[in-house]
C-alpha cells in the first residue's frame, strides 16, 4: 500500500482543524463570560434561603453537575451505539472523550453532594437511593475507562466498552426517578416547585453555563483524542 | 438481526460474561431497591439521618462548606484544563518531530533513487 505524503495532515484537513479551533475558542470565551454572570448571580444577586442559609448556594453548582453527569452517560451510550453500528473511529473517540469527562463530573457530584450533606443532614454520606445510584454511575464510568485501558486492544476492546456504556445508560433514568420511586433524603422533585423566581433563574443560568463549559471540555478532549490517533498512525508509519 | 449476530461473534465468551455480570448486578440492585432495600424500614423507625447541627439556623455558619465546594470544583476544572493543554502541547511536539523524521527519510529515499 502506498504511503501518503507527510506533507498532508495525518487525518482530516487543515480547514477542519481551524474550524475546531474556532469552535473551541468560542466556547471558552462564552463559558468564561457565562461563568462570571453565574458567580455574580450566585453570590451577589440571589437571596439566601431561609432554612439552609448560605450552604443552599451549593445547589447552583451541585444540580448542574448532576445534569451534566447524567447527560454524559447518554452521550457515551449514543456514541457507543453509533460506533457499534457504523464502526467509525470518530464515534469511539467521542464516547471515550465523554466518558473521561463523565468521571470528572460524577466525582464532583459525589464530592459536592457530600459537602452539602454534612451541614444539612449531619452526615457526609448515607445509603440513600439517589446517592447510591449516582455512585453506581461513577463505577460505570470508571469501569468503561478501565476496560479501555486494560481490556483487549483494537476493535474488540472498543466493542466491549461500547456495550458497557449501553448497559450503563440504564442508570441515568433510575437516578432521575429515584426520588419518585423510593423514599430518599433528597427532595421529591429534583427542582422544587416552590423555588423563588430568582433562585430558578440563577439555576437555569448555571445549568446553561455548565453545559457550555462541558461542550468546551468535550471539544478539547476530542481534539486530544484525535492527536493521539494521529500520533499512533505516525508511529506505525515510522516503525 | 445481522447486527446482533455480528455483535455476538465479535464479543466472544469473555466479554459476554462481563456484560452478563454487569447486567445481573444492575438488575439485582434495581430489584432490591424495588422491594424496599432502601425504604424497607417502617415509617415509625428512627431516621438514619441525624438532625441538622445546632448552627443550621445561622445563615453564615456553613460558609466553609460553600467555600470548599467552589474551591474543589474550580480546582478540578483548572487542573483538568491544565492537563489537557499540557498533553496537547506534548503530543503536538512529538507529532512534529515524527513528521520531520519521516520527511528526512522520504528525502533520503528519493535521493538514493535518483542516484541509482
Amino acid at each position: 500500500m502506498a504511503q501518503t505524503s507527510i506533507s498532508q495532515p495525518v487525518t482530516g484537513s487543515s480547514a477542519t482543524y481551524s474550524t475546531r479551533s474556532y469552535l473551541r475558542d468560542g466556547l471558552l470565551i462564552v463559558s468564561a463570560a457565562l461563568m462570571a454572570v453565574t458567580l455574580y448571580m450566585v453570590f451577589m444577586w440571589v437571596p439566601t434561603e431561609q432554612n439552609l442559609g448560605v450552604s443552599q448556594r451549593i445547589f447552583y453548582f451541585h444540580v448542574p453537575l448532576g445534569w451534566i453527569g447524567m447527560l454524559s452517560i447518554v452521550v457515551v451510550a449514543v456514541a457507543s451505539l453509533m460506533h457499534l453500528i457504523t464502526g467509525k473511529e470518530k464515534w469511539d473517540s467521542l464516547a471515550y472523550a465523554t466518558a473521561e469527562l463523565g468521571v470528572i463530573f460524577a466525582t464532583l457530584i459525589l464530592v459536592t453532594g457530600a459537602i452539602w450533606a454534612r451541614p444539612v443532614w449531619g452526615v457526609w454520606w448515607t445509603w440513600d437511593a439517589k446517592l447510591t445510584t449516582t455512585l453506581v454511575l461513577w463505577f460505570i464510568y470508571v469501569g468503561y475507562l478501565m476496560i479501555r485501558a486494560y481490556g483487549p486492544s483494537g476493535t474488540q476492546g472498543k466493542r466491549y466498552a461500547s456495550v458497557i456504556a449501553l448497559i450503563g445508560a440504564i442508570d441515568s433514568p433510575i437516578i432521575y426517578k429515584a426520588t419518585d420511586w423510593w423514599r430518599t433524603a433528597h427532595p421529591e422533585r429534583n427542582v422544587p416547585s416552590d423555588l423563588a423566581s430568582e433562585m430558578l433563574l440563577t439555576l437555569l443560568v448555571a445549568v446553561v453555563t455548565f453545559t457550555v463549559l462541558y461542550a468546551y471540555l468535550l471539544v478539547e478532549r476530542y481534539s486530544l483524542r484525535k492527536s493521539e490517533s494521529d500520533l499512533d498512525e505516525l508511529h506505525q508509519r515510522t516503525a | 438481526m445481522n447486527f446482533i449476530k455480528e455483535l455476538r461473534r465479535g464479543l466472544g465468551l469473555r466479554a459476554s460474561t462481563v456484560i452478563v455480570l454487569v447486567a445481573l448486578v444492575l438488575t439485582v440492585s434495581t430489584l432490591l431497591t424495588t422491594v424496599g432495600a432502601f425504604d424497607g424500614q417502617p415509617q415509625t423507625a428512627p431516621s438514619t439521618i441525624p438532625e441538622p447541627s445546632e448552627h443550621a439556623n445561622d445563615p453564615e455558619a456553613n460558609l466553609p462548606f460553600l467555600f470548599a465546594v467552589y474551591m474543589i470544583t474550580w480546582g478540578a476544572f483548572f487542573a483538568y484544563i491544565f492537563y489537557l493543554s499540557r498533553r496537547q502541547r506534548e503530543m503536538q511536539g512529538e507529532i512534529d518531530a515524527l513528521k520531520r523524521a519521516l520527511d528526512q527519510r522520504e528525502q533520503a529515499e528519493a535521493q538514493s533513487q535518483s542516484e541509482s
